[in-house]
């Protein structure tokens, strides 16, 4: 569970949050109150199908979306817009295309006013923290998926947000790219002490970086299980969670909180 | 004795670029089609099948072309007509691009500017610029003042609607990133709206000045004594065709030189256009 880092302040926390579409044919309700405490430090992953809610549940989480009833709260302050505190990172690297790795990773610092010299001392800092020292002078049309994604998460951590929101950020990368970038944001939150709230439907993502497991349903959206992940320790190495013997019944516990809508189809398929 | 043979061919079929996927392919085409229709021309007025009067032999047009370059044409020298011409072009083009793109800016960002302006922009767009060309001649004088204000409407529309539907295009994603970062307001138009919509800018450029250069010889033809598009109207009143045919040429070649120049500029300066 928490571990002696934390000193449990609430870093977020979300109470009582209904979102719902209201069009002149129906009233489309996507989050139907939500209740969400994360300590800071926190590594939590909120697991679900698609069309679950999870995104819009990280919209509001961010301030892009006001919640039609409920409140958010960030260090115990209101939250109600975008604010550099809170970074994000998307499922597409969403990269400013006429800036290079370097400029785009300077961008938050030059919003914040910061000096010349010191946009530059910092983001070439993260840029190599990330990796991407000797391609900091490309555009985002020139990098991999998976450069544009270690971009991604050095633009949102270069203005030192105490939460950083992440949507399937490793989604849509091939295997092992994916591992070395869940390497990456798994070394960053051990060093940094960071909250940070990871959206996947990976199974197994959310068992290797999350410290508190979410599972969410839909129609409308709800936390269906909150639990804490026993096997991951901050101080234990990466690899040490696919090995323990526990590993394979907790996944199990969680595919099968997962599962209720998709029950049907999946028999189909196990016949 | 077979397997070899067809193994060699395999080896040395890579060697031998495909002629028509070559870089060369389109261009030389091009040059071959330009000197045909040259020496079509050619061959059409030396063997005297239309009047000179009407289409006068390259060689006619050669002869204008140097007179008019060395002597100039009715006391101002080609480079003044020209000069005067592109100043014209110029001024219009810098104030449409300092009114049109902050406006369209705004514009694109707030429905309810959009709903202020877009009325007046779909009204005179439309319109053919002489029906409207006379008034501005009586409100701002037969000077360069009328002139660059009707090459100025022309090169207003298709610029502020070019970056209307840029900065319509940004997707809510990127905003919001640019939000999450610190941005404000203010930041927001010069750091994100601006740099996401220089692909349509671009575009809304060269539509510009293709339109208000097609708008220039309009511009000329009332109480002027100069310019290029001048010089082809006062040629055609002692139908000096050679003449009309030099100037024409020679209008057409600057503004290839004026397009090719601002495509250079956006392959500079929005390399990842398209790619993002």
């Amino acid at each position: 569970m928490s571990e002696a880092i934390n000193s449990s302040k609430t870093a977020i926390s979300l109470r009582g949050i209904h979102l719902a579409y209201a069009n002149r044919a129906a009233v489309s309700e996507v989050l139907g109150e939500i209740n969400l405490s994360i300590q800071e430090g926190e590594f939590l992953c909120i697991l679900g199908p698609s069309g679950c809610g999870k995104t819009s549940l990280l919209k509001v989480a961010a301030g892009y979306e006001q919640p039609t009833r409920g409140e958010v709260n960030i260090f115990e302050r209101t939250h109600d817009k975008p604010h550099h505190e809170v970074g994000v990172v998307f499922q597409h690297s969403n990269l400013f295309p006429w800036l290079s790795v370097q400029g785009n990773v300077e961008f938050g610092l030059k919003m914040l006013d910061r000096s010349r010299l010191e946009r530059k001392e910092t983001a070439s800092a993260i840029v190599k923290q990330v990796g991407l020292t000797t391609y900091s002078s490309l555009l985002p049309f020139q990098l991999s998926g998976g450069m544009k994604q270690r971009t991604a998460i050095a633009r949102a951590l270069a203005t030192d947000p105490r939460i950083i929101l992440m949507d399937e950020p490793f989604a849509s990368l091939d295997a092992i790219t994916r591992e070395s970038l869940q390497y990456l944001i798994r070394k960053i939150w051990v060093s940094s002490g960071k909250t940070i709230i990871f959206i996947t439907h990976d199974v197994d993502e959310a068992l290797l970086l999350g410290t508190r497991i979410i599972t969410m349903q839909g129609g409308p959206g709800r936390i269906e299980l909150d639990i804490p992940n026993p096997l991951n320790k901050r101080s234990e190495p990466f690899t040490f969670v696919r090995k323990h013997p526990k590993f394979g019944e907790l996944r199990d516990s969680l595919v099968r909180s997962l599962r209720h809508r998709e029950h049907n189809l999946q028999e189909a398929v196990d016949l | 004795m077979l397997i070899s043979t067809s193994q060699a061919r395999s080896v040395s079929r890579p060697t031998t670029v495909k002629w028509t996927a070559s870089k060369a392919y389109p261009l030389s085409l091009s040059a071959i089609a330009v000197l045909a229709v040259l020496i079509v021309w050619w061959l059409v007025t030396s063997l005297q099948w239309v009047n000179p009067l009407f289409v006068p032999s390259p060689w006619k047009v050669w002869l204008a072309f140097i007179q008019i370059w060395q002597e100039g044409y009715k006391g101002s020298s080609l480079a003044h007509h020209i000069g005067d011409s592109l100043f014209r072009l110029g001024s219009a083009f810098v104030l449409a691009l300092v009114t049109a793109i902050p406006l369209g800016l705004v514009s694109g960002a707030s429905r309810t500017v959009r709903s202020l302006i877009d009325p007046f922009i779909e009204f005179y767009r439309p319109l053919p610029p002489l029906a409207y060309y006379t008034m501005l001649v009586l409100w701002l004088g037969i000077g360069d003042s009328s002139k660059i204000a009707l090459l100025f409407l022309a090169a207003f529309a298709p610029l502020y609607i070019a970056v209307v539907a840029g900065v319509k295009r940004i997707s809510i994603d990127r905003i919001h990133a640019a939000k999450s970062l610190g941005s404000n307001r203010r930041k927001l138009f010069v750091y994100i709206l601006l740099p996401s919509a220089l692909p349509e800018i671009f575009t809304g450029i060269r539509t510009a000045v293709g339109v208000s250069y097609t708008t220039l010889v309009a511009a000329e033809m009332i109480a002027a004594m100069s310019g290029i598009g001048w010089m082809v109207l006062d040629a055609s009143k002692f139908l000096r065709s050679d003449i009309i045919f030099a100037g024409i040429i020679i209008m057409g070649l600057i503004a290839l030189l004026i397009d090719s120049s601002l495509r250079w500029l956006e392959r500079k300066l929005v390399p990842w256009s398209g790619k993002d």
